[in-house]
């Protein structure tokens, strides 16, 4: 008798229909598994075979046939395993093939029939939703993301037997309930930029590079708080919109990130990698790509401390994917996307000892200083924007009784000048300042003729290249927005002058 | 070329002579003309082993003289020796003359004042701050401004020559074709444009420190006067001094904090009897310089003066007078002077536009001098 269920299998964070099919004919007793599969998928037959015993259904001895297609996608993975199970039983008549229709079933087994979790839920029961299959099977510790997507019915089971059961007599099990916790755990964060005391030019500086999505760069000694600020850097984005926390949430569940109590990611990523980080860990890859850092920060924050102690061929990798906001990871068996727009945030030491140009503390020759910078990724500053010094804080800034600005207050800021930049870029393939291309520049930027006397003083005072100066540009048009106006002032341009990209280059405007 | 300069090329070029075994060869033979005519028995006394003298006998093939001294003209590079016109008087007159010098742009002239401009490598704000001001005043007096064109001080002061259209010569310790520190090969070029620069290697010769002694001797050699900015008890801007006092120069050093280690030398220096700097007027007046026009600021209150100078607005004028030499970082000031972050920065920006601040590292602003 022939059989067929429905499964998926995963291809970057993008689900693949995968039918199993199952026929059981006469002959020598034999179990083979055909349709490209990977070693572990071809191991399920053991498993499935055991489980099924195990679990009280016997099979005659016969010629038992197991196809996946199609048959040009490799498959990997022990999400089968249930599946096949499910079609060798439906083939020996146990279950009514119509009880299959437009079923999709995915989970690992346990020799004794014991449902086992699986990694990549998430961008499995979308496909689902998106393709009309109407009824999902997955394993019971799964279930929180499972429920996600509405608009499904999804049973959750935690034994062979019990799926069995469900399929023979139809509906034994309970669908899991669809619970919303997107807009109950939003902005919940258990930081907030009051906690930072003192350090005004800093987070001034987050407030604008956050507003036009700027990435940044932090100068200061070690101890200054450099960490603590950027942790809190998520506290000031706009919430996260639906769309964009499955983008998130699909990326964690191919990586296995997601445990069976957190659902929907909620809160925008902060990533942290140390600076010892591979090539394939932060740009993604693997035999099977998985993400790497940067997709893990997608629609967050990617936080790079030490930026001077970073592999230079690594950092400079994230090059194109930044520009693209995506990477694409070609293997033997296709290609991989994955997104990536995030707000890149680095942070370094001034010199080797990190507190120049504190003369009674650094005391580093110009040389070694030299010596130091140049281990920065020239073409990769060239997509920070803006940079800022930060100094350790002295007894009386931390003990100072001043009330801080909440991060809700900077928010509110930060979200009209968002605001303002979506009336100005709708309908087009941009959103925010820092994406303007150079070649629009002066349709945004517009300057009047005591702004451009201005940008001539700079330009020659600062020997500023044409690079930084539309840098510069684009900064004062999110300073401007801020202040909810149209036309970049002489203020504006003087603020975003305090935060202009240091030139490194041989010392340049840094020693 | 005349006849004669090729020959002193060709000898102080040769393999294994240096100047000392030249100067004994010029003792006997007078000319390189008569030491490039002697036979390898006249010359053998001068060389310890044969290969030696083999090797200085095959030097006479011309051949490599002409492609070095070709390449020379193609970079622009002068020769002089000590019997040339242009040869600078004042090596004359130091008791371990170079015999042949290379220089790039022009050499000093021998009747103008001429003061040397030396301290640390590793110098504080003060001492660059000092150094390109004095630089600069001096180039305004129309004296010359010697330096080694290394880091630090010296560095500062041809800048700040070259800022006051003065004349300046820096003096390398490497081959004349060597940029080093690297991060002052724009100074080099204008150097090279607007000054000079001289050596007394030849081009390829790598900035080895046990050539800079023998730099430092003509650093001495080339000024009337030596300025030392700043320097530590121990630097080797004392073997400047040293050759300078033995060759019978002025000696002025500016005084520091008799706290600060970095200006301890200098202090040690007046101490001893140098001249104490305050003021560029002390140099131009010692030298009974004419035309000395008493305008410099006093550094003692040299914020107000220039507030006053520059007419500054309000807050502009509470930003600049809570600033120092040494840096300050933008949120204290900010905090200082208990205006908005705003304000703050754009009146910063505004004075490092106006040239009376400048921003020393990211975020950190210091008043300029001068």
């Amino acid at each position: 008798m022939y059989s067929k269920v429905l499964s998926c299998t995963l291809h970057g964070v993008e689900g693949r229909l995968i039918t199993v099919e199952c026929d059981v004919s006469d002959g020598l007793p034999m179990f083979n598994m055909v349709g490209f599969l990977a070693s572990e998928v071809r191991e399920s037959s053991d498993r499935v075979r055991t489980a099924v015993k195990n679990s009280g259904y016997r099979m005659k001895p016969q010629r038992v046939t197991i196809n996946l297609s199609p048959a040009d996608i490799r498959k990997e993975g022990a999400i089968f395993d249930l599946p096949i199970s499910i079609a060798l039983l439906s083939a020996f008549g146990y279950i009514p093939a119509d009880n299959l229709k437009s079923t999709l079933i995915i989970g690992e087994l346990s020799l004794n029939g014991d449902i086992r979790p699986v990694k990549g839920i998430l961008p499995i029961v979308d496909f689902a939703k998106k393709n009309n299959i109407n009824t999902v099977i997955l394993p019971f510790d799964n279930r929180t993301e499972g429920v996600i997507v509405p608009g499904l019915t999804v049973y959750a089971a935690k034994t062979l037997k019990e799926v069995v059961n469900h399929l023979m007599e139809s509906k034994l099990m309970k669908p899991v309930e669809y619970i919303d916790s997107f807009v109950d755990n939003m902005d919940c964060f258990d930081v907030d930029f009051a906690d930072v005391k003192g350090q005004q030019i800093i987070k001034r500086a987050m407030e604008i590079a956050v507003s036009g999505m700027h990435n940044i760069l932090m100068i200061g000694p070690p101890g200054a708080g450099k960490s603590m600020i950027a942790k809190r850097i998520p506290t000031i984005m706009p919430s996260l919109t639906y769309e964009e926390s499955i983008e998130i949430t699909k990326i964690y569940s191919v990586n296995g990130l997601i445990d069976s109590n957190t659902g929907l990611l909620v809160k925008r990523p902060f990533r942290t990698p140390h600076h010892s980080i591979t090539a394939a860990s932060l740009i993604g890859g693997g035999k099977v790509p998985k993400p790497g850092e940067i997709s893990l920060s997608h629609n967050g924050v990617l936080f790079l401390d030490e930026f001077l102690e970073f592999n230079k061929n690594t950092i400079e990798m994230m090059r194109q994917p930044m520009e693209d906001g995506e990477i694409t990871i070609s293997r033997l068996y296709g290609n991989y996307t994955f997104p990536c727009n995030f707000m890149l945030v680095a942070a370094m030491n001034p010199c080797p000892c990190g507190y120049f140009p504190d003369q009674s503390k650094c005391h580093c020759t110009s040389n070694e200083i030299h010596h130091y910078l140049n281990k920065i990724s020239y073409p990769m500053l060239d997509r920070i924007d803006m940079s800022v010094a930060i100094k350790k804080m002295e007894y009386h800034d931390l003990y100072q009784s001043k009330k801080q600005e909440t991060s809700k207050e900077i928010k509110q800021r930060v979200l009209k000048a968002i605001h303002m930049q979506n009336n100005r870029f709708a309908n087009l393939p941009i959103h925010f300042n820092s994406q303007i291309p150079d070649n629009l520049l002066n349709r945004w930027c517009y300057l009047g003729k005591k702004e451009e006397q201005l940008r001539k003083d700079i330009f020659e005072k600062y020997s500023m290249s044409a690079r930084g100066m539309n840098k510069l540009m684009k900064v004062a048009r999110t300073i401007a927005d801020l202040d909810e106006s149209e036309e970049i002032t002489t203020d504006h341009i003087w603020e975003a002058l305090s935060f202009r990209m240091m030139n490194f280059h041989n010392g340049g405007d840094f020693i | 070329m005349m006849y004669q300069d090729k020959y002193w090329f060709w000898l102080l070029n040769a393999p294994g002579i240096t100047r000392q075994k030249a100067g004994k060869m010029l003792d006997v033979f007078r000319e390189p003309e008569y030491i490039y005519y002697a036979s390898s028995q006249e010359l053998a006394s001068f060389f310890k082993t044969d290969q030696q003298l083999e090797r200085f006998m095959e030097w006479k093939d011309l051949k490599e003289v002409n492609r070095l001294y070709e390449k020379n003209q193609s970079l622009n590079i002068q020769f002089c020796h000590y019997h040339s016109i242009n040869y600078p008087k004042k090596f004359k007159e130091i008791p371990d003359p170079p015999l042949g010098i290379y220089y790039k742009g022009t050499l000093p002239d021998d009747n103008q004042l001429s003061i040397a401009i030396i301290g640390a490598r590793n110098c504080t704000r003060y001492g660059k701050e000092m150094a390109e001001y004095f630089g600069k005043e001096l180039g305004k007096h129309n004296v010359q401004v010697v330096s080694g064109l290394a880091r630090g001080i010296d560095g500062c002061a041809h800048r700040g020559a070259l800022l006051g259209n003065g004349y300046t010569i820096g003096v390398l310790g490497g081959g004349i074709d060597q940029v080093y520190p690297k991060e002052n090969y724009h100074l080099f070029m204008e150097m090279e444009q607007r000054g000079g620069i001289i050596s007394e290697s030849n081009i390829g010769i790598k900035p080895y420190s046990s050539l800079f002694p023998e730099r430092n001797r003509l650093i001495a050699g080339l000024c009337d006067g030596i300025l030392v900015v700043e320097a530590m008890e121990k630097s080797g801007t004392f073997i400047t001094v040293d050759q300078g006092l033995d060759q019978g120069k002025d000696i002025f050093a500016i005084p520091g904090r008799i706290l600060d280690e970095k200006s301890a030398g200098c202090n040690r220096l007046i101490k001893l009897g140098a001249h104490m700097v305050t003021d560029v007027s002390d140099i131009l007046n010692y030298y009974h310089l004419s035309g000395v026009k008493d305008d410099n600021p006093n550094f003692c209150h040299y914020k107000e003066d220039v507030i006053e100078k520059m007419s500054l607005a309000p807050t502009d004028k509470m930003v600049y007078s809570c600033l120092q030499i040494e840096p300050k970082y933008l949120d204290d000031i900010i905090e200082e002077v208990n205006l908005a972050p705003q304000e703050v920065c754009k009146s910063l920006n505004h004075l490092v536009i106006l040239g009376i601040i400048t921003e020393i590292a990211c975020n950190y602003y210091g008043i300029k001098i001068g």
